[in-house]
């Protein structure tokens, strides 16, 4: 019995370490894929660098989802944000008002997008690698648990892609936005439609308006529907469901007996590719879609197919945005120097990643007191500027980015194509968009 | 509106045979070796995924990726039995639930690393029907046809073969089984093959008509959950008609109230079934 | 056969785990902010797994619902912050605090009624079941924020790990000192004999509804303190609290320590917490692959945790610790 036992036990050790050596090896496989090793100037973990020659160093700091469901935003930004950090070391450091030249050093950490992790990283990262600015977590109540403590150690921060409800601002005085908030999502589209769609077709103005319950979802699309009927739309259906949905045959049931015009979803990724299978498959035809902002995503064009093709959706950038900036790289530097580095196209994301750094280098260098960050903060409250991202102002008391305006796009012919604002290179907008079955 | 009734008893019973297919394995797993398989979720994203690639990588029909991906799935099972699920059968619950998260970890992540967190998906061309407002998608068609084949086969096999009928005296009885000469391990073994092939076949199905990425699965493990118990943990027949209760309480709750509630309609369900009938519809049949 | 001594060198179980608490205590009060930030993780972590350990650990129910106890203790600090400021009363948050474990705990003992009924696999679900409910009823409610949550910004003292580490750490205590009350009591043999078979507990005349009740709403107490204290370190409570992951962390943390003993959350929410901050750090891609094989080989090799294979070689020496 006990040799029974004995053998069972060695095979079953055997077992757990092929299973173990099987799963670090498919582990280390998609780590070679999908990580890269960082580039000198820039850490996942911290080191300590030697100064070369009389620069002085700014520390940044900052959490992202690297795994979890988050985690799509996560690495791009994360991507970003160490591009930009080496771009500026290879240029020679940032020139700051103060005279001096600073070498940027970047520690990110993966904070799995879970509150418990925030708390202690962020500690970590101001206290024991004691950073001098931080770069925010991706997503909104995530972003608002970082303020407690950088409002304690008065440390300036830069929220990427983390909106909130301007309804909850509660006097926090050192954190700036980059991106356009959850509001103003919807009227990006609503906009576009106003101008370029109602003119020739009154009929436009009868909407459809859904959204998750989620925070930015919720956000997004209850200051969407203000928007809309403020402007003059003819709300025929408002509704929402749960975030994590997987059918919306219901619903969708119900907005097609509404008979609207055209539709919007405030949703994100996988809901946003789903409403429009289900949309197919029960033939609910409208003459203009947004389903959410997930359809940005090439990914999203090719589990879709055909019935991507002209579909909307608003976004904080895209490739084929040319403003008339007046500081950093341009669009063009941008996205090659991207591509040339993590070997694919930046997404909104990405930008974004990239923008925070943008600010982060502007303010410095037009402060005459680089390290100190309420003067940082006053700084970037009250510049101006217009990168390859397009216009960077906020409101001195809040931070609210005030100026940046949502961009929208349009799948045509496996290209995204850029449909609004008129400005910066808009294209003919396909409208009324195909129904499926012509497809 | 009579179109509204009818195109949501239609989208129920589409939602409900999936769902009912998505619990088949689970509630065999359950049925033949009392393990609560907590790593359906990711199982079935597998499945999704499994579909998704001999599709892409392949460019062949993809039902054939589906087929594929339950024959892995048939593979899977065996070897997970072999390799780790036989340890957990005579184990406390507490162990084998904990063991079944550690697996659900490593599949979520391992599939993260590996193919990204952006959702995809099979983009399908089948037709849809439309008589007046009423649409039936084609897609769903197929889906819901082979989970009803599906579901019928086990049955059938669990009824009328020999070999079903050896499945069943292992549930019985264990030991009465083994004095009759039959090689309980072997059942298992059987038992865990059928059942994850299932869980991965239904997770193929949901590539033709949903997105998926890595750590989608909860959803679905938690509606597999509902149906399986709502249908008396262990009986097929029971999980489908459970599969198809929920569907249709799905579709309900979103067209005449709203989607919103439509998780905690089931959540109730499930409560009010394990307060009041906790051996669920077929409790107390075979 | 010999009686088994319950301490090692005259020390035992309780005096050991009061010891390292204290030392934990100390390490957090005079460090810099980084390390108190690291032990309150922990901490947080070691109350949860000590809830977790008074019902779960010590009847065997698998309990994955745990962490709405701690989402609900968030929430309640964070509306009676809101309710009473706006009435214009402001008492010490501490109080916000023991509010929102009875608050917790009051919940524990309604939905206890119903589904303490039920057994093994289906409690479990049944948990399951619940957390998501909750989350979703959360998620819809105008007044709780629905997903964006509730925020206090500016209501609550401003942020001081050390106020908050010290608050926790009484709580730890107290968690530590009621643990090995219900171990020494009717109580804890009552579970006990639950986990080994709860018919025949009942046979033999144990009160099983009453002390599992009692159990899980004592659990949710001690949750629902730990929840409080969050919305207290991040001045805003929000439905991500509740995510069902906490509840498996926690789960580990006392199978790794070894369930039901006074130790063994202590031990386990340490070795748990170490180890995952270091894998986080150093592998932010796939330490939960790591995690997840880690978690399997515990269990299935080391079922009694490593309070498990410590008594086994204390036993030889006729000693056992708890």
């Amino acid at each position: 019995m006990s040799e029974e036992k004995i053998s069972r036990r060695k095979y079953l050790k055997y077992a757990g370490a092929a299973v173990a050596a099987g799963a670090v090896a498919a582990a280390g496989y998609g780590i070679s894929q999908y990580y890269k090793p960082p580039t000198p100037t820039t850490t996942t973990s911290p080191t300590v660098t030697v100064t070369t020659g009389g620069k002085r160093k700014v520390r940044i700091g900052g959490t992202k989802p690297f795994t979890g469901p988050e985690a799509l935003p996560g690495k791009s930004e994360g991507d970003a944000n160490k591009l930009w950090a080496k771009m500026v070391n290879e240029a020679g450091g940032i020139k700051a008002g103060d005279g001096n030249t600073y070498e940027v050093e970047l520690v990110l950490y993966n904070d799995e997008d879970k509150p418990e992790n925030v708390g202690r990283l962020y500690e970590k990262l101001i206290t024991d690698d004691k950073v001098d600015f931080l770069f925010g977590p991706v997503y909104g109540p995530l972003g608002m648990a970082t303020v407690p403590i950088v409002e304690k150690y008065q440390k300036f921060e830069i929220f990427g892609t983390c909106s909130f409800n301007p309804k909850d601002f509660r006097n926090w005085k050192y954190i700036v936005h980059t991106i356009t908030n959850g509001p103003g999502y919807m009227p990006a589209i609503l906009d576009m439609i106003w101008e370029r769609v109602v003119p020739n077709d009154p009929e436009a103005k009868n909407l459809a308006i859904t959204h998750g319950d989620d925070a930015f979802r919720q956000t997004a699309g209850s200051y969407g529907y203000e928007y809309a009927k403020q402007k003059g739309f003819n709300v025929v259906f408002y509704e929402t469901y749960h975030s994590a949905i997987t059918d919306f045959s219901p619903l969708l049931t119900k907005v097609k007996g509404a008979q609207p015009a055209i539709y919007m979803n405030a949703g994100v990724y996988t809901d946003a590719i789903q409403i429009i299978k289900q949309m197919r498959e029960l033939d609910f035809n409208v003459k203009l879609l947004w389903t959410g902002t997930g359809i940005v995503f090439p990914r999203a064009y090719e589990a879709l197919g055909k019935y991507a093709e002209d579909i909307v959706t608003c976004t904080q950038w895209e490739k084929g945005l040319i403003y008339k900036q007046d500081y950093g790289p341009t669009h063009d530097e941008f996205l090659n120097a991207f591509q040339k580095e993590y070997d694919y196209q930046p997404d909104y994301h990405a930008a974004t990643g990239f923008q925070q750094g943008l600010v982060l280098q502007r303010a410095m260098e037009l402060c005459d007191d680089p390290l100190n960050s309420e003067k940082m903060r006053k700084v970037a409250g009250e510049l101006e500027m217009t990168t390859f991202y397009g216009k960077y102002k906020v409101d001195p008391v809040t931070g609210w980015q005030t100026d940046h305006k949502m961009a929208v796009v349009q799948w045509q012919n496996a290209e995204k194509v850029i449909v609004w604002p008129m400005e910066a290179g808009a294209k003919t907008l396909h409208y009324p968009i195909k129904k499926w079955s012509e497809r | 509106m009579l179109e509204l009734l009818i195109q949501t008893i239609i989208n129920g019973l589409f939602i409900g045979f999936l769902f009912g297919l998505a619990g088949m394995g689970l509630t065999l797993i359950f049925g033949i070796m009392k393990l609560l398989n907590f790593a359906q979720g990711p199982m079935i994203m597998l499945g999704a995924y499994g579909a998704f690639w001999v599709y892409v990588l392949l460019s062949v029909d993809p039902m054939l990726g589906i087929l594929m991906t339950a024959i892995f799935g048939l593979i899977l099972g065996a070897l997970l039995y072999r390799g780790l699920l036989f340890k957990l059968v005579q184990a406390p619950a507490l162990a084998s639930l904990l063991v079944l998260f550690g697996v659900s970890m490593i599949l979520e992540n391992t599939m993260l690393n590996l193919w990204s967190p952006n959702p995809r998906s099979i983009p399908v061309d089948y037709p849809t029907f439309s008589f007046g407002l009423v649409t039936i998608s084609g897609a769903r068609l197929i889906v819901s046809a082979v989970a009803i084949l599906a579901s019928m086969l086990l049955m059938v096999t669990l009824k009328w073969t020999t070999f079903g009928r050896i499945i069943r005296a292992t549930v019985q009885d264990r030991n009465a089984a083994t004095l009759m000469g039959v090689d309980v391990t072997n059942v298992y073994m059987v038992g865990s093959s059928i059942g994850i092939g299932l869980t991965l076949l239904s997770g193929g199905l949901l590539a033709l008509i949903y997105p998926f990425e890595p750590f989608g699965g909860l959803q679905y493990s938690l509606y597999s959950f509902v149906v399986v118990v709502l249908g008396t943990l262990g009986n097929p027949l029971g999980c489908l008609l459970a599969g198809l209760i929920i569907g249709l309480l799905h579709s309900f709750t979103g067209s005449y109230w709203t989607l919103n509630m439509s998780p905690a309609v089931a959540y109730l369900i499930l409560v009010l079934t394990l307060l009041f009938r906790p051996g669920g519809l077929m409790a107390g049949r075979d | 056969m010999n009686d088994l001594k319950t301490s090692v060198m005259g020390v035992n179980s309780l005096t050991i785990s009061l010891g390292a608490l204290i030392v934990i205590g100390t390490l957090g009060l005079v460090s810099d902010t980084a390390t108190t930030g690291y032990l309150h993780a922990m901490l947080e972590l070691m109350i949860l797994a000590y809830s977790m350990n008074l019902f779960t650990g010590l009847s065997g129910y698998a309990n994955f619902g745990q962490v709405i106890f701690y989402g609900l203790g968030a929430y309640t600090v964070a509306v009676c912050v809101v309710a009473f400021s706006a009435v214009g009363v402001v008492l010490p948050t501490f109080v916000y605090v023991i509010f929102a474990g009875i608050f917790a705990a009051t919940f524990a003992l309604i939905i206890g009624f119903p589904i303490l009924r039920l057994r093994g696999d289906y409690f479990a679900i049944a948990t399951l079941g619940i957390n998501e409910a909750v989350r979703v009823t959360i998620c819809n409610t105008k007044e709780l924020g629905e997903g964006r949550g509730i925020y206090v910004l500016g209501m609550v003292p401003s942020y001081d790990i050390k106020m908050l580490f010290i608050q926790l750490l009484i709580v730890t205590f107290a968690a530590m000192i009621v643990t090995h009350l219900v171990l020494k009591t009717k109580l804890g043999y009552g579970l006990r004999a639950i986990r080994a078979d709860e018919d025949v507990a009942e046979i033999m005349g144990v009160n099983t509804a009453k002390y599992k009740s009692i159990a899980y709403s004592i659990g949710a107490f001690f949750a629902g303190l730990a929840g409080g204290v969050v919305t207290l370190q991040f001045a805003c409570s929000f439905p991500e609290y509740l995510y069902i992951g906490r509840s498996v962390d926690m789960f580990t943390a006392i199978v790794l320590g070894g369930t039901g003993t006074l130790l063994g959350p202590l031990l386990g929410s340490i070795i748990f917490w170490t180890v995952k901050d270091a894998l986080l750090i150093n592998f932010p891609y796939f330490h939960l692959i790591i995690f997840g094989i880690v978690l399997i080989i515990m269990v299935l090799f080391f079922p009694r945790g490593i309070m498990g294979i410590l008594n086994r070689f204390l036993s030889k020496k006729g000693k056992v610790l708890e």
